[in-house]
């Protein structure tokens, strides 16, 4: 490559090493939407299971009226911001989860205050709240 | 080739032309390896926008005290 100017070689790395790091982004961005679409797909089904349970478990007059519509109204607030971090991941970017982890966490603690359960069926429900949020947080509460 | 200033030009838009069809090519292959492009996974994610409104009317009801529909 003598025919080349010596500085281009240098440039010619330099543009490689370019190369490289927008490779690399790309990967990440890639695995970030793949993983946020799979983590929303998750937590809409969690989601989807608690409002199935506690709706069978009103049936079974396991709640009370009140215990009812005070965890809907939490339940409200989880799907919407599951909602909201849906249409941002099919939008391809990346999701701001401050606003479902929160929720989640307000629907969890809503669960420990329904006296009405049997201390067996809180724990069902508890448990599939701590599901949601472990795969929201990847931690455990 | 002679390092004249058209040959620079010259050679740098090649390059650019490369690197934007390696990085193309770089992206779509990122895209197949990690199946982003399945069909079957944006129409889930697409469906839920769907079935979440579903969801969300019946969790307001429940919160304002209605029966549930039907």
């Amino acid at each position: 490559m003598n025919w080349i100017n010596p500085t281009w070689k240098q440039d010619l790395r330099r543009e490689l090493a370019g190369i490289l790091v927008v490779l690399l982004v790309l990967a990440a961005g890639a695995c970030a939407l793949r993983s946020a679409q799979q983590t929303s797909i998750g937590i809409y089904d969690l989601l989807a299971t608690i409002q199935d349970t506690e709706d069978q478990m009103f049936a079974d007059q396991l709640l009370t009226q009140a215990d009812h519509q005070a965890f809907n109204a939490k339940l409200v607030i989880a799907l919407e911001a599951e909602r909201d971090y849906n249409r941002v991941v099919l939008a391809g970017g990346a999701g701001d989860l401050t606003a479902l982890r929160t929720a989640v966490r307000d629907l969890a603690a809503t669960v420990g205050t329904l006296a009405s359960l049997s201390s067996t069926d809180q724990v069902r429900l508890r448990s599939i709240v701590d599901m949601t949020l472990t795969l929201i947080t990847g931690a455990t509460p | 080739m002679n390092g004249s200033p058209a040959n620079e030009v010259l050679v740098y838009v090649q390059l650019g032309e490369y690197l934007v069809s390696i990085g193309l090519h770089a992206w779509q292959g990122i895209r197949d390896m990690l199946n982003l492009d399945d069909p079957a996974l944006a129409a889930r994610v697409a469906l839920i926008d769907q079935e979440i409104e579903g969801r969300i009317a019946k969790a307001k009801a429940a919160a304002a005290g209605d029966p549930p529909p039907g």
